[in-house]
């Protein structure tokens, strides 16, 4: 398929879909709402925001009720996710598995299409200076997606689908020259990527690290870096009475702010910034990929990008794992 | 059985006024309250000071005590009221006014007004230096929506309280451009939340009207700030709405 051609199936899509995309402005590229094929960015550059917010909005009223009747408050307006990286893929893929009991961000999902995009593998991975994993020739096998564009080095784009929910959304365009791939679970069957087993032995016993001691004479505690985070998925439920009835809310939290950790008596878990920090990591590198064999941190360096005080998770690790040698 | 509905009372001490018309801003969702409270005294819909002797469930007080007649109306309010709110900046922390207390008051006094003119000169006090205060509804302005939703928890018996998460949050969700990592001052990270990040918004630094946030990390904002600022530039920010106080 070539340019004209992509075109065409993307301007289908706008006509009846909200769409969001990588866009440039002032030099970054942001994820937004998209109107016309010119506005995307198809160079697979890392947007400062990530996917996040399609998937999980930062706050959305989950249900209301007055007096006796209760509503769902579904949102449910046809989106896509388009040109979607491959690090906010496996991000995405990381979502998927945390919610996939949660009736809201499923109901969501349902309305939603991914399409995954890069302007060629490997060197997008070795463009993104990834620290979280190495590159596996069957990368695709692993991550979820409705539809997966790939830039050729001739300028040609070729089409994947990874649902059936894709193949229909390709078909109904017109795309007959796609390969379908399965998903092959979260684990290859050579077993899990060796960078995600050594970031977890570096982070796993440091609690006595100076690192940590160092990193909480600077740190703000502002939670930045898990706003940005593509794959920092906590947040509050709220129930906020209205003038008839309640309204219950969910919003994005995080484990650096004080309600966190917080238990009856006002105490906290999480008091210091230092075991903030930890457990930030901890979470990412140790119990993620306890619990889903998977990554709990995608390299995207966005924590870093938006840290007020230069905090970097890729210096960070490193350190840990040379220590931990000692 | 008809319970009886909760009485409620507006007071403003010295101030704008600005919180109550930002209630009244709400318009038709600030009459609607109407159907479950009966607003008894409301400072901008009335004449006068009200000095009556009736009982409220709630009072909220705006501004700051600053004259004997507001410390007088205060103590009173005090007595007359269940629950006592104290609403905006002025009332939570002392307001604009409050930068007064970093000077020598004398010497600004005979800068604004010359000679005798029967102006008295008080210290500025925020409302709880002189009341007991039941809750704080911070922000200069309050922001009318967490009013709303205090008071219908009050009115459901709910005890109600507002998040505790940085300036920093809501900017960040925004995606506003921080201007802090561009090397101004900002005291986002140390400011209690529920503004929107407005501020910011008009790419303009957080002065931290809506007071410190819970767990703020005040010393590493300091060092940050130090690096390249002079201790100067540092503190004028902090005395705006008068952070430097809170800090100890
Ligand atoms: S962004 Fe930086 S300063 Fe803020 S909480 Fe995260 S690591 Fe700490
Ligand atoms: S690099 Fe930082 S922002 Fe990106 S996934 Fe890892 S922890 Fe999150
Ligand atoms: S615990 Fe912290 S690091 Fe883990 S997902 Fe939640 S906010 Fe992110
Ligand atoms: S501009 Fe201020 S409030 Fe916004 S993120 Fe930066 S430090 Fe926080
Ligand atoms: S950004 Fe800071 S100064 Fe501005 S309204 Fe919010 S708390 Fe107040």
């Amino acid at each position: 398929m070539d340019l004209g051609e992509l075109q065409k199936f993307v301007e289908n899509l706008l006509s009846d879909n909200i769409v969001y995309a990588p866009m440039k402005k002032e030099a970054k590229v942001f994820v937004s709402p998209i109107n016309n094929f010119a506005e995307i960015d198809w160079t697979s550059e890392l947007p400062a925001n990530s996917f996040k917010s399609v998937f999980l909005p930062p706050e959305e009223i989950l249900w209301k009720n007055a007096g006796k009747k209760f509503k769902t408050a579904f949102a449910s307006k046809k989106t896509i996710a388009l040109a979607m990286n491959v690090l906010d893929l496996q991000a995405f893929t990381l979502f998927e598995h945390v919610f996939e009991k949660d009736i809201y961000y499923q109901r969501r999902r349902q309305n939603t299409f991914v399409v995954g995009f890069t302007a060629g593998l490997p060197d997008d991975f070795r463009k993104y200076k990834i620290f979280h994993a190495d590159y596996e020739e069957n990368v695709l096998e692993h991550l979820i997606f409705d539809i997966f564009i790939e830039k050729q080095k001739n300028g040609n784009f070729i089409f994947f689908s990874g649902s059936e929910k894709g193949q229909k959304l390709l078909e109904e365009n017109n795309v007959k020259d796609y390969e379908h791939i399965e998903f092959a679970g979260l684990v290859p069957e050579s077993g899990m990527n060796p960078r995600l087993i050594a970031n977890r032995k570096a982070v796993e016993l440091s609690f006595n690290d100076k690192l940590w001691d160092e990193l909480a004479e600077i740190c703000l505690a502002c939670g930045k870096c898990s706003v940005v985070c593509p794959t920092c998925f906590c947040f509050n439920l709220e129930d906020d009475p209205q003038l008839n009835g309640v309204e219950r809310k969910r919003q994005w939290t995080s484990c650096f702010y004080p309600e966190f950790s917080k238990i009856c008596g006002n105490k906290k878990e999480l008091a210091e910034v230092k075991k903030k920090l930890y457990f930030w990591y901890y979470h990412k590198f140790v119990r993620i990929p306890e619990e889903l064999s998977y990554y709990g941190c995608v390299s995207c360096m966005r924590c870093f990008n938006v840290c007020p005080v230069g905090i970097n998770i890729a210096a960070n690790l490193q350190r840990l794992a040379k220590n931990q040698q000692k | 059985m008809k319970t009886k509905k909760m009485e409620i009372g507006f007071f403003s001490l010295t101030s704008c006024e600005g919180c109550l018309f930002a209630l009244l801003d709400l318009k038709e969702k600030f009459f609607a309250l109407n159907k479950k409270v009966r607003i008894k005294s409301f400072r901008l819909l009335e004449e006068g000071i009200h000095m009556s002797e009736e009982k409220f469930d709630i009072a909220f007080v705006e501004g700051s005590p600053l004259t004997e007649q507001n410390i007088e109306q205060l103590k009173k309010v005090r007595k007359q009221a269940k629950t006592l709110i104290a609403i905006g900046s002025c009332a939570h922390i002392g307001g604009i006014y409050h930068l007064k207390q970093y000077s020598d008051k004398e010497k600004i006094f005979n800068y604004v007004y010359s000679g005798n003119v029967g102006v008295e000169n008080f210290d500025v006090l925020p409302v709880n230096k002189i009341v007991k205060v039941d809750y704080f509804l911070p922000g200069c302005p309050v922001n009318a929506n967490e009013f709303l939703q205090f008071i219908h928890g009050l009115i459901i018996g709910k005890s109600p309280s507002i998040e505790q998460n940085p300036v920093c949050r809501e900017c960040q969700i925004r995606g506003y451009e921080c201007v802090l990592q561009k090397g101004e001052i900002c005291l986002g990270p140390i400011t209690q939340a529920g503004c929107d990040a407005v501020c910011l918004k008009s790419k303009q630094g957080c002065w931290g009207c809506r007071g410190l946030a819970e767990d703020a990390q005040i010393e590493n904002l300091v060092k940050e700030l130090r690096k390249k600022h002079t201790d100067h530039e540092i503190i004028k920010v902090l005395e705006v709405f008068g952070i430097k106080d809170l800090l100890n």
